[in-house]
C-alpha cells in the first residue's frame, strides 16, 4: 500500500505526507521513505492554498461571514481567530482545537539529523505536574511510566505497538485510563509522544537514563533550564527548543547552547517551522502555507494550515511581532520566514 | 393593467430607489432590510430573494421569499444558483410575527390573489424545472381566500399552525395593561420586576441604535439557547455577529441588556418599531439560571417592553409565536396562522 503509493506520488512529482497511510507502517520504514528529496514546487503549493480557500468559504462559518463582507484582502487576527475557534469548525463538525503536537515531528525531520528517527517525544509544559496518569518511575525502574515503552518491548519501535493503542502502556501500578493529558494525537505517533511537565519530565529521564529508547524532550528555554536545575544527568536525552513564532525569529548564530535543534511553534498552529542548518528558519511547507500581505497594519505573513480541516486555518496573521518576510531557501529551495 | 414581477437577489442585486422609496413610506419591519437579508443570505444554506410587485410601474406590493433548499451536503448555499431540487419558502427570516409580504393599500383587496399568482409564476420560472411548488408559512385568516383558491383551479393544501400571539393596546399607562392579568399573574410581574431593580449586581441597559453591545455574546448567547431547545444540534451558527450588528444599530430597533458588574451578558431581549403603529417584542435570550444567570428575565424584558410600547403609543404589539401559554397570560391573544402547501402543478 505503502509502494503504490509512494509511486503515485513520485509519479506527480513531489511528494505527499500522508500520516493515514504512514500510521500502519513501522516508524524505520517510514523515515527512510521521507528522507528522499521531495521537491517542493511552488504551484502546487499556491493551488493547495486557492483549494484551501475555496473550502473555507464554502464550508466555515467565520470566514464565510467576513469574506462575504469584506474581500480576503484583508486576513483574520489570531486574535479574533482565538474568540471565535468554534466558528473555524467546518459545518460537517469537528474538533475545535489545533492537536497540540502538530506538527512535531515533521518539525523534528526538517531540524535535520541532530534528532534521532527512533526516539520517545517528550513536550514539556507549565503545568506542575501532569499528574499520576503519567505515571512517575520508582526509582528502581521496576515501573516504566505509561506511554515510554520499556526494554522489553523492541526499544524505541514504539509505532509498532497495535496492542497498546493511544492509551499507551498500562504499566504495573499506574491508574486506569493512563493517557497522558493531550499528548496522544500525533501524525503516526502511536501516543509515544507526552505532554509533561518538568517535574516529572526528570523523573523519567532519571529513570530511563541509559536504557532504551531514546528520549527527546523539547522545551522552551525557561522549561530546559529548569530541567537543567533538577539535577538530572541529560546525557543521554537529545534536547530541542520551541520557540514562540509569535515573539518573532531571531537570528540563528551557529547551533544553540544546549540543544541540537530549535523548533517553531504556534499556539493555534502547532508546529510550524525549525531552524535548518543553513542558519535559516525552515517551513514545514507540506502542512502549512505563507503569504505576504500588505495592509494597513505594515507588512505581515498570512498562515494558513494546509493539512488540517477542523478547525480550519486560513489567512491568520499572528501578531505584530511575528515575522514579516517570506523567502525562499537558496539551499534547499523552500519557503522560509525571516523578521 | 399590466402586472409585473422582479425577483432579487440581495447577495448580489442592488436594491432599485422605488424600492428603497416605498420601504421608507410603508415604515416596513426592520427584517425587510436589504443588507439584512444578504447578510443571511451569504450565512445560509437557504438564500432568500424579495420579489417586487409592480402594478403599471408602481410598487404594489414586496414578498420575501426563501429558496429552500435540502440539506445534502454540509455546505452554505452556492453564491448562484445550484442544481439542487428547490422548494419556494415564503418566509422571512427570523420573521416569526407578521406574514413576509406587504401590499400598499391602494392595492384593494380583491386583487392580492392575482398578485400572488404573477408571483408564484414568477418564482418557479426563476428557480428552474427543479422548483417543486411554493409554500406559504405565516398566512393570516384575511390572507387565507387569496391564496387557497377554488373554482376551476384545484384547492390548495391549508393547514393551521402555531399561532402568533397579538396584542391591542387600548390603554395609556401600565395600570391599564396590568388591570388586564389575573389577579396572581399581576403580582408575579410586580414582585418579579421588582426583584431584578433591587438586584446591585445587575446592569441593565435598553436604547436604540445601540453601538456598544457585543454582538458575539450575543450571538453565542441565542446559538445557546437554540442548542437547548433543539437537544444540542445546531447546523448553522446563525444569526452571525455581523447580523446582529447591523440589526441592532437600526434607529427603529431597541436592545436590552442584563449585564452583571464584571461585564458578562446574562440576558438580552430586542424590541423593534415595526410598521405603522405596531411594536414587536422580538428574539431573547437568557444565560439559565444555574449557568449563574437570573431568574424572570423574561417577565421583566416583557414589563420594560410594555411601557416602552406605551411611550412611543404603539397601538398593536405582536410577541411572535412560541410559548404562547405564557404570552396569552401577559395579556396578548392568540392570532391563528395557516400554512398554504402550492404544488408546482397547482400554481
Amino acid at each position: 500500500m505503502s509502494n503504490l503509493f509512494l509511486i503515485m506520488s513520485l509519479h506527480r512529482g513531489r511528494i505527499l505526507v500522508s500520516q493515514q497511510a504512514a500510521v500502519s507502517t513501522n516508524l524505520a520504514a517510514r523515515s527512510t521513505w521521507l528522507a528522499l528529496p521531495g521537491r517542493f514546487a511552488q504551484r502546487s503549493w499556491h493551488r493547495r492554498y486557492r483549494r484551501a480557500v475555496a473550502t473555507a468559504f464554502a464550508t466555515v462559518p467565520l470566514y464565510r461571514e467576513r469574506w462575504s463582507l469584506t474581500t480576503m484582502a484583508d486576513p483574520t487576527e489570531v486574535t479574533e481567530a482565538t474568540a471565535r475557534a468554534e466558528d473555524l469548525v467546518p459545518l460537517r463538525g469537528g474538533p475545535a482545537t489545533t492537536p497540540p503536537l502538530r506538527g512535531l515531528r515533521e518539525a523534528l525531520r526538517l531540524s535535520g539529523p541532530g534528532v534521532p528517527a527512533r526516539t520517545t517525544l517528550m513536550m514539556l509544559t507549565d503545568s506542575l505536574s501532569t499528574s499520576s496518569e503519567a505515571g512517575v518511575a520508582r526509582a528502581d525502574g521496576v515501573e516504566s511510566p505509561a506511554g515510554v515503552d520499556s526494554a522489553n518491548s523492541g526499544g524505541g519501535a514504539v509505532a509498532g505497538q497495535s496492542d497498546k493503542g493511544a492509551d499507551g502502556d498500562a504499566a504495573p501500578g499506574s491508574g486506569p485510563g493512563s493517557g497522558a493529558p493531550g499528548g496522544a494525537d500525533t501524525p503516526g505517533g502511536n501516543g509515544q509522544v507526552r505532554e509533561v511537565s518538568v517535574t516529572d519530565a526528570a523523573a523519567v529521564l532519571s529513570a530511563m537514563a541509559g536504557r532504551r529508547p531514546h528520549i527527546t524532550v523539547v522545551g522552551t528555554v525557561e522549561q530546559l533550564a529548569a530541567l537543567g536545575a533538577t539535577g538530572t544527568d541529560l546525557g543521554s536525552a537529545t534536547l530541542v527548543m520551541r520557540h514562540d513564532i509569535r515573539t518573532g525569529v531571531p537570528e540563528l548564530a551557529g547551533d544553540a547552547a544546549f540543544a541540537v535543534a530549535t523548533v517553531l511553534h504556534d499556539e493555534l498552529f502547532g508546529f510550524v517551522g525549525a531552524s535548518g542548518d543553513c542558519g535559516r528558519w525552515h517551513l514545514l511547507w507540506r502542512q502549512n502555507y505563507v503569504r505576504a500581505v500588505v495592509g494597513a497594519a505594515g507588512r505581515r505573513l498570512a498562515f494558513t494550515a494546509l493539512s488540517q480541516r477542523s478547525p480550519r486555518l486560513v489567512d491568520i496573521t499572528l501578531g505584530s511581532e511575528a515575522p514579516t518576510r517570506l523567502d525562499y531557501c537558496p539551499t534547499h529551495g523552500t519557503p522560509t520566514v525571516s523578521a | 393593467m399590466s402586472i409585473e414581477v422582479q425577483l432579487l437577489d440581495p447577495r448580489h442585486d442592488l436594491p432599485p430607489d422605488d424600492l428603497v422609496a416605498f420601504a421608507a413610506a410603508e415604515g416596513l419591519m426592520p427584517y425587510w432590510s436589504y443588507d439584512l437579508l444578504g447578510i443571511n443570505g451569504w450565512n445560509s444554506w437557504n438564500p432568500s430573494f424579495v420579489a417586487v410587485v409592480r402594478m403599471d410601474s408602481q410598487i404594489a406590493g414586496v414578498i420575501c421569499a426563501v429558496s429552500l433548499m435540502p440539506l445534502l451536503r454540509h455546505r452554505f448555499a452556492p453564491a448562484r444558483g445550484g442544481p439542487v431540487p428547490r422548494i419556494v419558502d415564503v418566509r422571512q427570516p427570523y420573521n416569526g410575527y407578521w406574514p413576509p409580504w406587504h401590499f400598499s393599500s391602494a392595492v384593494p383587496k380583491g386583487d392580492h390573489g392575482r398578485l400572488f399568482a404573477h408571483f408564484e409564476r414568477a418564482a418557479i420560472r426563476r428557480l428552474g424545472p427543479s422548483c417543486m411548488g411554493v409554500i406559504y408559512r405565516q398566512v393570516m385568516t384575511a390572507d387565507r381566500p387569496a391564496l387557497s383558491r377554488r373554482g376551476l383551479r384545484l384547492p390548495r393544501y391549508c393547514r393551521q399552525v402555531l399561532a402568533t400571539t397579538v396584542m391591542d393596546v387600548e390603554w395609556s399607562d401600565m395600570d391599564g395593561w396590568l388591570k388586564t392579568l389575573s389577579k396572581s399573574r399581576r403580582g408575579d410581574v410586580r414582585r418579579q420586576a421588582r426583584r431584578l431593580r433591587e438586584d446591585s449586581d445587575l446592569v441593565v441597559r435598553f436604547d436604540f441604535g445601540r453601538d456598544d453591545v457585543d454582538t458575539l455574546a450575543v450571538a453565542r448567547l441565542l446559538i445557546a439557547h437554540h442548542l437547548h431547545h433543539n437537544d444540542g444540534r445546531v447546523v448553522y451558527r446563525q444569526p452571525t455577529p455581523s447580523y446582529l450588528d447591523n440589526l441592532i444599530r437600526r434607529p427603529d430597533v431597541g436592545i436590552l441588556t442584563y449585564h452583571n458588574r464584571a461585564g458578562r451578558l446574562l440576558g438580552y431581549g430586542t424590541y423593534m418599531r415595526g410598521g405603522g403603529t405596531d411594536a414587536i417584542f422580538g428574539t431573547w435570550g437568557a444565560v439559565r439560571p444555574e449557568d449563574g444567570g437570573r431568574r424572570h428575565i423574561y417577565f421583566d424584558m416583557y414589563y420594560r417592553f410594555m411601557e416602552q410600547a406605551i411611550k412611543d403609543g404603539r397601538t398593536r404589539i405582536n410577541a411572535g409565536r412560541g410559548m404562547n401559554e405564557i404570552k396569552c397570560d401577559l395579556g396578548f391573544r392568540e392570532e391563528p396562522m395557516y400554512s398554504v402547501v402550492a404544488p408546482r402543478w397547482v400554481t
